[in-house]
């Protein structure tokens, strides 16, 4: 074997060998990136997934508790937009007081929050009993509600005359 | 001497380049410097020689090549080699500058007509092992056949694919002449099939699974706005009811009290009067004038009294219970 030929066949090792170790660089790299790319979306996965179970709790609560302050002041959920809005929440209150047929309809009203006031009247009707408590159901329709209510027969025959308070709560307005 | 051969060849892309060549010549770089464990490793069924006595050639993963049994292989899958006997085989040597080197073969051929017993127009010749003299001259072993004689020799392999056809069978199943060669057997790649299917595998599940992850994740992302933007309407639509404390409202609706006033009321005997009907949130209290007798309904309990009116009791009755 002489020198040359011994030069060439290292130069051959040597390159063979380097072309592996730069694929096996760029390979591995590869690898590298990919795992790396896969732990950082499962990272983001794992993320994604608490913020969104932290907002579906925070939602619900939030959902609860405006539930829970709603049926407090005898109203539902979707009594939201009448309470909201004055106009409607001051319309509802006196369209119960009409269906009561009281004449003497005085609302009063008292803050109770920065945006929201209690309304009530006392009214006061004569008629059959069944009349009455069939008007009385008509005109309980939420956020209105009877808070006090009470009977007294005439003597006019199958007369009574009915006293109630009406109360509602709703966003302050005119009145 | 096999070292000689590796060494001397020349890179693929000064002769032509194919993929074949540039990793047959990534390989025997490798297995020049690999030890000896590295180069022996892998061993395969690459070709079978066919002989008096057919000969089995093993190769490993590194291009090493070995005899083996032929014992439990199949070599008429294999691929077929001839080797020439040598009886058949004129060997002799040439004499040349040492600047044939790089063109040896066609320098040979130029000096075939000084040493062939046969006319240059019948023959076919190798050359084998060639080496340098102190004088600087190159001495090369050159082997003549028969064109005839290798006629004869494929005719003999009965139809199966000769690949490669030479003289003197060396211990490691190569030739130590080769006078023709077509394309190497592919069998040694076959071995790497298993492994390259699996990474193709692997490679395309990764892909969709990354495709999957970021769908999901774009899922997430809008989900994820959409759950902000509907909280942000919400708080809004509730914030009315903010400073509003649950114990803030009334709950003493007595819609329900009135209801059971209704149905009491109905249950009543035409002999009872009611006087009075109060509802609170927690009790519903009834009063009046019933006559003498009467026959009150099982369901109520009244405390009778007596009255200032001829043939009538005074009654009060109260059903508690919050009307919620």
């Amino acid at each position: 074997m002489t020198t040359s030929n011994l030069r060439v066949g290292r130069a051959h090792a040597a390159a063979a060998v380097g072309l592996l170790g730069v694929t096996l660089f760029f390979l591995s790299g590869a690898v590298f990136g990919a795992v790396s790319l896969a732990l950082k979306k499962s990272e983001d996965w794992r993320v994604r997934v608490g913020r969104i179970q932290v907002l579906e709790d925070r939602l619900a609560e939030q959902r609860r508790d405006a539930v829970a302050r709603l049926a407090a002041i005898g109203a539902g959920e979707k009594d939201i937009d009448l309470i909201a809005s004055p106009e409607n929440s001051i319309e509802i209150f006196k369209r119960s007081c009409a269906i009561m047929g009281a004449a003497d309809c005085v609302v009063q009203s008292a803050p109770i929050t920065a945006s929201l006031v209690r309304r009530s009247s006392t009214v006061t009707v004569t008629g059959p009993l069944p009349d009455s408590l069939s008007k009385i159901s008509e005109a309980s329709s939420p956020p209105v509600q009877f808070s006090e209510f009470a009977i007294r027969g005439l003597s006019e025959a199958n007369k009574v005359e009915l006293r109630a308070s009406l109360t509602s709560i709703g966003a302050g307005g005119e009145e | 001497m096999r070292s000689i051969e590796v060494l001397n060849r020349p890179l693929p892309w000064l002769e032509r380049f194919t993929f074949d060549a540039a990793i047959d010549w990534i390989i025997a770089g490798l297995r020049a410097a690999a030890p000896s464990w590295l180069r022996r490793y892998g061993w395969r069924p690459c070709y079978v020689v066919a002989e008096a006595e057919p000969v089995l050639v093993e190769r490993s993963w590194l291009g090493e090549t070995r005899k083996a049994s032929l014992a439990g292989a199949a070599p008429e899958a294999l691929p077929c080699a001839i080797c020439i006997p040598s009886s058949d085989v004129f060997l002799t040597t040439v004499n040349l500058p040492i600047e044939a080197r790089p063109a040896l073969r066609e320098a040979v051929r130029h000096r075939l007509q000084d040493v062939s017993p046969i006319p240059l127009a019948e023959i076919e010749f190798a050359v084998g092992e060639s080496g340098p003299t102190r004088e600087g001259r190159l001495i090369a072993e050159v082997a003549i056949v028969r064109k005839q004689t290798i006629a004869e020799a494929m005719s003999s392999s009965a139809g199966r694919p000769v690949f490669m056809i030479g003289g003197g069978l060396n211990d490691d199943g190569g030739f130590r002449f080769l006078f023709d060669e077509t394309e190497s057997p592919k069998s040694d790649w076959r071995a790497f099939a298993p492994i390259l299917a699996v990474l193709t595998g692997a490679v395309a599940f990764l892909t969709g699974l990354d495709i999957y992850v970021d769908r999901k994740l774009y899922a997430f992302s809008a989900y994820e706005t959409q759950l902000l933007d509907v909280l942000k309407a919400e708080r809004e639509k509730f914030s009315i009811l903010d400073g509003l404390t649950p114990d803030a409202g009334s709950r003493e609706n007595v819609l329900v009290a009135v209801l059971e006033l209704g149905r009491i009321a109905a249950l009543l005997p035409e002999s009872v009067w009611i006087e009075e009907a109060r509802i609170t949130s927690t009790a519903l209290e009834v009063s009046g004038f019933a006559r003498r007798a009467t026959q009150w309904p099982a369901e109520l309990d009244p405390a009778i009294a007596d009255s200032d009116r001829p043939e009538t009791d005074r009654y009060s009755f109260r059903l508690d219970g919050s009307p919620q």
